[in-house]
């Protein structure tokens, strides 16, 4: 679904991330894991085409971020690590807005949107100005048009920051639903607990280079993600 | 504490104008050299129109000693530093967006409000030198100036800000108490900046009669000064060479900002962090519309456009303006019809006339100017969504067009009431829109040029950004070059030049379009 070959991407003299390969396949909940300025931001950014980079090449479908972004597009959506939407626009306006970008159909929109919005319990919210909204209710909804949409592919930063425990339950059955039905995630997270009894695989970022990647279980070994992640750390030093 | 919060405020000023956000270095001397030449044009334009007023005010000199004259001065100045930095006193003092964070550290509310009120003081001061100094100026021109004046000038300019500031903070904060407590801001704001820019439009034509009248009545306004606005009675006795009424003069300026900044520093926090009267409805499920990408990205472009008060008020004074006229022409057109033949270059040339109004409306309409910028940190959301460039642009080139067209149309519907020629009335209609629509392709191409999308307040996008400053010149030079034309080439009929005008901004628009999309998607890329 998801094939990062390579990736390179600078700042300046300073590379975000180096040389990094990853393939996340259909079906799969792929955890990306690492410290702040790891670079796991600059790879979902890249990857969903709002970040250009010089060296790599990633691919969704088989299709080229860097040479048909559009038709990538088409097959993903994304959730940043703060969800700042428009303030001006009422929940379901912005929902709606959503569903346009994307091609949803009339029915299947009002559909949708009723069912994740009544699974988020924000229902009775959507007619307010989102600038009205907690945090967490801007990740609601963010999430909400992350998914309602039916992509392959999502793409989320952090996706579990803000949320009430129902909330994160919910948005946890969601991505294994989303994944059983053929799509895939790729996502950022700091909840190594999360990550390890939610993930198919895991990968483990630090200075713009893979450290390590695999099945979860594989790479947890004996002992829990939180411990190779420690690890890990303390190695490369 | 103190001195790191006035950094950071100038900082952020200094990052604002000159610091490019992805590569995080200063931007180059030709845009600084850019900006400089910018300011220095503003600038002396206001400061020679200050010097005319000021000529035109000189009888006033010999009367009273000349503090009548420099009272006035002080008057237009304090006008002038009002209407000038009122909206942005606003913004910075209640409407910052670090304003909460800065609020949870330990720094005492009085000293976030401070290090804010002194950038404003300097806002004031400048904007009050502009008009003070052309004052001093013709002052020296017509009289003799002494050592001891231009000692009490300098110390009086330096002061009387102070008042200015009070005044205005003053009106900032109560405008922000009752707009935190009502509902519907939005519109409040926005009648407020028509109030104010009304007010100040018609004192500006009216401004031949109040100074002959000024002059006229000199001893009349002198005793009313005297009674009435000492501030700015000292004021002038202290600049004509008075030391006591100078020391009256510091009091009137030093004792209302003390107050004022008591008064502000015990309401900031409550006024700052109050929630704003936000209507939550409860949503009851319904039907939704489907749209095209393209006519949803242009909806939301309209529903942006009446969401923030001063986007209204300062892109969109065009469409305001171009109504006012339909409705002048519908009530005084054919009273006034016989003075406009009057006037030996218009007569026979009303559809030239009505073309160039309607293209001056149009030129202060300039919408997609900070429409990139306005995007903000919410452009993720297109970014990601599978939305072209090409449609993206044309979205915020279809809500300016379909913001604009109605009142134009609306204008020139009511232009029937002065007679003229068929042709060259549609040729009026279809230039003035050729224009609207070359100026808002070169607004978006100046945005693309130079975004600014880290901001704070959505006022500096609008009023300070460089795109709407060289859309607004771009507007303005393109319509010169227009009227230029109709008189450099005044010997060919009106039909023929307008049609050809028409014909060169098409085809200026066609190019600078083709330079947008050409340049648009690398721009948009590095966004």
């Amino acid at each position: 679904m998801l094939q990062i070959q390579h990736l390179t991407k600078q700042f300046g003299k300073k590379k975000a991330v180096d040389d990094l390969t990853l393939t996340i396949g259909a079906g799969e909940i792929y955890g990306f894991i690492g410290h702040n300025g790891a670079g796991k931001t600059t790879t979902i950014k890249a990857c969903c085409g709002l970040l250009p980079f010089e060296e790599g090449e990633i691919t969704i479908d088989g299709i080229s971020v860097k040479k048909d972004p559009l038709e990538c597009k088409k097959r993903l959506s994304y959730l940043p690590d703060n969800p700042d939407l428009y303030n001006f626009m009422t929940g379901i306006k912005y929902l709606n807005f959503v569903a346009d970008m994307y091609g949803v159909g009339k029915k299947q929109r009002e559909e949708r949107i009723h069912q994740y919005s009544e699974l988020f319990g924000i229902t009775g919210d959507l007619g307010s100005l989102i600038s009205a909204y907690s945090h967490g209710m801007r990740q609601k909804l963010a999430l909400i048009a992350a998914f309602f949409h039916d992509p392959k592919l999502i793409l989320m930063d952090e996706p579990f920051v803000g949320l009430d425990p129902l909330a994160s339950h919910t948005l946890k059955e969601l991505m294994r639903q989303h994944c059983d039905k053929g799509g895939a995630i790729f996502f950022s997270t700091h909840v190594l607990e999360v990550a390890e009894k939610l993930c198919d695989k895991v990968a483990i970022i630090k200075e713009g280079k893979l450290i390590v990647s695999g099945d979860t279980e594989t790479v947890t070994g004996d002992t829990s993600l939180e411990d190779v992640f420690l690890e890990l750390e303390e190695d490369h030093v | 504490m103190f001195k790191a919060l006035l950094i950071s405020r100038f900082q952020a000023i200094f990052y604002s104008m000159f610091l490019s956000k992805r590569e995080n270095k200063t931007s180059g001397t030709g845009k600084k050299i850019l900006i400089g030449l910018l300011a220095v044009y503003v600038i002396g334009a206001i400061a020679a129109l200050m010097g005319l007023m000021f000529y035109g005010l000189s009888p006033l000199i010999p009367l009273e000693g000349g503090w009548l004259y420099f009272a006035l001065a002080a008057t237009v100045a304090f006008v002038l530093c009002f209407v000038g930095s009122v909206f942005i006193t606003q913004s910075q003092l209640f409407e910052a967006t670090d304003n909460e964070l800065l609020l949870s550290m330990p720094i005492p509310p009085s000293m976030i409000l401070a290090s804010r009120v002194l950038v404003l003081l300097i806002i004031n001061l400048v904007y009050e030198l502009i008009v003070l100094i052309p004052a001093m100026v013709v002052y020296g021109i017509v009289a003799p100036l002494t050592g001891n004046q231009i000692l009490l000038f300098i110390v009086s300019a330096l002061i009387f800000p102070l008042l200015i500031m009070a005044v205005t903070c003053l009106f900032s904060y109560l405008s922000a108490l009752l707009l935190s407590r009502v509902k519907r801001r939005n519109l409040i704001q926005i009648g407020l900046y028509f109030l104010f820019f009304f007010a100040y439009l018609y004192v500006y034509m009216n401004l031949q009669n109040y100074l002959t009248r000024l002059v006229e009545n000199g001893e009349v306004i002198a005793d009313a000064y005297r009674k009435a606005l000492p501030p700015f009675y000292y004021f002038g006795k202290g600049v004509s060479g008075s030391w006591p009424d100078a020391l009256w003069m510091v009091l009137w300026s030093v004792v209302p900002a003390a107050l004022a900044m008591l008064l502000l520093s015990r309401g900031f926090a409550a006024v700052t962090l109050k929630k704003t009267g936000e209507k939550r409805s409860v949503y009851k499920r319904g039907a939704l519309k489907v749209s095209s990408p393209r006519w949803a990205l242009m909806k939301r472009e309209i529903g942006r456009y009446f969401a923030i008060p001063i986007y209204f008020f300062n892109c969109g004074l065009g469409i305001v303006m171009k109504v006012i006229l339909g409705a002048v022409l519908l009530l005084k057109g054919k009273e006034w019809l016989p003075l406009l033949e009057s006037i030996p270059f218009v007569e026979g040339a009303l559809a030239p006339l009505l073309a160039l109004v309607l293209c001056f409306c149009c030129t202060m309409e300039c919408l997609t100017a900070p429409s990139i910028s306005l995007e903000g940190k919410n452009l993720w959301i297109i970014k990601s969504a599978p939305v072209s460039e090409k449609t993206f642009l044309l979205a915020k080139l279809d809500g300016a067009m379909v913001l604009g067209i109605p009142s134009l149309v609306f204008a020139w519907a009511c232009s029937f009431v002065i007679p003229m020629g068929l042709y060259e009335r549609i040729i009026a209609l279809l230039l003035s829109a050729a224009v609207l629509l070359c100026l808002n392709i070169f607004g978006l191409l100046m945005n693309l040029c130079f975004p600014r999308m880290d901001w704070v307040s959505e006022v500096i996008v609008v009023k300070q950004s460089g795109s709407v400053i060289a859309a607004v010149f771009g507007g303005m030079g393109l319509v010169i070059a227009l009227a230029g034309g109709y008189f450099l080439f005044s010997g060919i009929p009106d039909a023929v030049y307008m049609t050809g005008a028409l014909a060169v901004t098409l085809l200026l628009a066609a190019g600078l379009w083709l330079l947008t999309l050409k340049e648009g998607k690398k721009r948009y890329t590095a966004l």
